[in-house]
């Protein structure tokens, strides 16, 4: 009975006016809710397990690393990893990290803070338990080794200095006493970690509740005394329904709002726009072993005939920055405009499609693209094939269901298509899957130079040497165009004027650093 | 009766049987697989591998089909690949908001389309039954999910009378007894939210509700017709009974029977129609858990709901038979000869 938040009272209380009954409980709600700060946020992602290892999206990471803890995050405000539970690490050879966790963390029951132990019984349950969907970003890791009670190596399978951006804000850290105890239900009944919030209440598919630990300081001692009291994580997939409820004050952060739904928020008192620089990659892919993508000059016209910032500034209202190559303004290791870009050129276009053999048009292709997954989807690929056939390709759309549209991406059966692989920060990890020589069957790229500078920026640690070799890398990528990069979307969230959030560019945000006033 | 229902409740074997044949073929058939939308972008297909092997989604179809009929005759639907629970649980956790939502709907319903479909019968060729005609047309044409946005665009998000979304806010204590919030409430005698439930309720009900009325109101209206056509009626209107009397006491009675099965029949529809809605309105109900099943290509689970669904259905018609039996005598009288 104590929390409901102002916002949602008042909601309640407009509905309860109507409601005969509910002023009773109304006006017990209000004088509750002025005790406590509870911020209402919309999830937009399925939640449909209380399994810290079950569910795999960057808000259900960022769910887990606030109630159990993970070992840090990346502050892009500041630019660089911050620890949550670890303090210290550093790569002691080629392949091998040591980390050092906090001292003086205790679990929300009350137990010890976190141990090497809980580290290692993190890795075994991330790839042993059956329902763990999450061993993908620890392939890398080869073991992990305790040093003592705080500190631990992590020894990867070959050079990894991007160790740290693939475990940071994943890797969740469970505890190993409370898992040997109960087994699966401690997940149920014993969610307790070191998080800066506890778990309150989980119900899939409907909302999460967090509530503040009030032991919890920061890695550099800042005490999170002004962050919301309760966080309440509201399951709202409808963008519609997402803006509704900011609007009404049912909910005081409003996440992933599309483009064209942002004129309703603007110029209003009461709530404000916060758009961020994203980190989801957009792209046209080519299967670059099925005809006629094989040909480097069809793939290039591709490249040339699609006018970018058009389709940004007219149907994504400027809510996206095009992008060259993988590694955009908004990612590690960007050195700055590629020196050789692929740029909206319909007689460039042509003149490459007469090359290959094409003077009287065509060829004729098919053209695939997701519904309902990235922002405006089934629209962009419309323009895309209309810009497409005014260059002279015979172009049929399709567009699938997102089940049926990933399963033949992922096993190369797409010959062309629209796409997005999301938070790419380091893109390390997402260019040795889609560009290395065998790293995946969805686009079939092979270029020998490519890998070795690949291989070589795994083991560069001077980081002014490893970004030059991406700057070399991204070249590469758009001058062989397996794929021809598009934009990365903005990450438009809506917030009540009482709130103070900031939106990484990965979407997410740390919550002990937000304010409610 | 006794007999007739018994044999009702058999024929519901073959039916189940062939709606899991159906519904596993056709899931198998159809292209996307449950461990690649299970797994992240970033997996590899060694990872994807594991996980189909971990859920058996290697092993032949038929035995996969053979292993789920010997489990499911004993109620184990088997674990979401998706939620890793157990269907059954997930299952009857997530009834009663939908049965809670479908009966408010029909109730709402029957109650708005009843009378309207007897003024329009009663008015026959009137202003007022042409105008009852366009309403009952329009409900049954337009879409529910774009009613759904249009009414949270309105009453929510324009004139802010009701919550666009959920089932009832965090922080409110109420016992779980029957999982049906305005049942759980009473049985708690807690008088004080009922209000509040039905603000949550009242939206996506209307929403469901709004194409059944047209249904039930032009149904009604034909049946009273065409009772009214009969020589009982002219028989109690030359015997100079009141009008009230002639409408309550022989026009609707006897009209009740195709209004009875209609509602029986929509009840159906509404259940497995709530599916749009309760995303629309995050509604927590089956609805929602089938959407989510669906397009992670959850096979346990889909299959689970559907025969959920199928029973609800072959149940709501065996109760629709009970009903006949009770409000119509000439049907008694058969069955006792």
């Amino acid at each position: 009975m104590a929390h409901v938040n102002t916002n949602r009272k008042l909601t309640n209380s407009r509905a309860g006016l109507a409601m005969i009954g509910g002023v009773a409980l109304l006006c017990s709600t209000i004088f509750a809710s002025a005790q406590q700060r509870i911020m209402t946020i919309t999830a937009t992602e399925p939640m449909t397990t209380d399994h810290p290892y079950g569910e795999s999206s960057a808000p259900v990471y960022s769910m887990w690393c606030h109630i159990y803890g993970c070992l840090g995050r990346y502050d892009h405000v500041a630019d660089k990893p911050v620890g949550i539970l670890a303090e210290k690490w550093e790569m002691i050879d080629p392949d091998t990290w040591r980390f050092t966790l906090r001292k003086g963390l205790k679990r929300h029951d009350g137990g010890p803070g976190p141990t090497s132990r809980d580290v290692i019984h993190t890795l075994n349950r991330i790839r042993t338990d059956k329902e763990s969907v999450h061993s993908s970003f620890v392939a890398m890791v080869e073991a992990i080794v305790p040093v003592d009670d705080l500190t631990f190596d992590v020894k990867t399978k070959g050079p990894a200095v991007n160790l740290v951006g693939a475990l940071f804000d994943r890797f969740i850290v469970t505890s190993a006493d409370l898992f040997e105890k109960h087994g699966r239900e401690a997940d149920k009944k014993f969610a307790v970690g070191w998080g800066p919030y506890r778990l309150e209440e989980y119900a899939s598919d409907r909302r999460a509740v967090l509530r503040k630990n009030p032991d919890w300081r920061e890695v550099d001692g800042f005490d999170p005394m002004e962050a919301p009291d309760v966080v309440i994580l509201q399951q709202m997939r409808e963008p519609e329904q997402r803006v509704t409820a900011l609007l009404n004050g049912e909910v005081q952060v409003a996440r992933l709002i599309p483009p064209q739904l942002v004129r309703r928020l603007e110029g209003r008192k009461d709530v404000k726009v916060e758009k961020t620089g994203g980190i989801e990659t957009m792209f046209l892919a080519f299967n670059n072993t099925m005809p006629p993508w094989t040909d480097v000059r069809l793939r290039q016209a591709i490249a040339h005939s699609v006018n970018r910032q058009l389709i940004v500034d007219r149907l994504l209202g400027g809510y996206a920055l095009v992008q060259n190559g993988m590694v955009g303004p908004n990612q590690f290791c960007y050195t700055g405009k590629p020196d050789r870009v692929l740029e909206f050129n319909p007689a460039k276009a042509k003149q490459l499609l007469a090359e290959a053999g094409y003077k009287d048009g065509g060829p004729e292709i098919d053209f695939y693209t997701a519904v309902g997954r990235y922002v405006s989807d089934r629209q962009v690929a419309e323009a895309v094939a209309q810009m497409l056939r005014q260059t002279g390709f015979k172009v049929r759309l399709h567009t699938p269901e997102y089940a049926n549209f990933w399963s033949e991406v992922r096993r190369g059966k797409s010959p062309f298509y629209y796409m997005g692989r999301g938070s790419v920060f380091d893109a390390s990890d997402a260019a040795g899957q889609l560009y290395a020589t065998g790293g995946s069957p969805r686009i079939q790229y092979s270029n020998p130079k490519f890998d070795e500078l690949l291989k070589r920026q795994y083991a560069e640690l001077d980081p002014q040497k490893r970004c030059q070799l991406w700057r070399e890398l991204n070249q590469i990528l758009i001058d062989d165009a397996p794929t021809h990069f598009m934009w990365t979307h903005s990450v438009i969230t809506g917030l009540r004027a009482n709130v103070e959030l900031q939106v990484e560019r990965s979407g997410e945000f740390w919550l002990p650093r937000s304010r409610m006033k | 009766m006794a007999r007739a229902i018994a044999l009702r409740l058999l024929g519901v074997i073959p039916v189940l049987f062939l709606v899991t044949l159906v519904l596993f073929v056709l899931l198998r058939l159809a292209p996307g697989d449950a461990a690649d939308l299970l797994m992240p972008d970033d997996a590899s297909e060694e990872e994807v591998s594991r996980i189909r092997e971990r859920w058996g989604l290697d092993r032949p179809v038929l035995e996969q089909y053979w292993r789920f009929l010997l489990a499911s005759v004993q109620l184990d639907f088997g674990r979401s690949y998706r939620y890793g629970e157990d269907v059954f649980e997930l299952i009857v956790n997530r009834l009663p908001a939908t049965l809670e939502l479908a009966l408010i709907a029909l109730v709402v319903a029957a109650v708005i389309a009843i009378p309207l479909g007897t003024v329009a019968a009663l008015k026959k060729g009137t202003a007022l039954d042409g105008a009852i005609s366009v309403f009952a047309i329009a409900g049954v044409s337009t879409p529910t999910f774009w009613l759904g946005i249009i009414l949270v665009l309105f009453i929510s998000a324009e004139m802010n009378l009701l919550p666009s979304a959920g089932r009832l806010p965090y922080g409110v204590a109420l016992p779980h007894v029957t999982g049906v919030h305005l049942l759980d409430a009473l049985l708690a005698w807690r008088l004080d939210l009922l209000g509040l439930i039905a603000s949550y309720i009242i939206l996506p009900a209307m929403t469901l509700a709004f194409g059944m009325i047209g249904v039930i109101a032009r149904i009604t209206r034909g049946a009273i017709i065409d009772v009214a056509q009969e020589e009982f009626i002219t028989t109690a209107v030359s015997k100079g009974l009141a009008r009230g009397e002639i409408i309550c006491h022989h026009l609707i009675p006897n009209a009740a029977v195709p209004i009875v099965t209609i509602i029986g029949l929509e009840l159906g529809v509404l259940i497995s129609g709530s599916i749009i809605v309760e995303v629309v309105f995050s509604w927590p109900g089956l609805g929602t858990l089938l959407y989510q099943a669906i397009s992670v290509r959850d096979i346990p689970l889909v299959t689970g709901i559907v025969v959920a669904y199928t029973s609800l259905f072959i149940f709501i018609n065996v109760a629709i038979d009970i009903i006949y039996f009770m409000v119509d005598p000439r049907i008694r009288a058969s069955q006792a000869v």
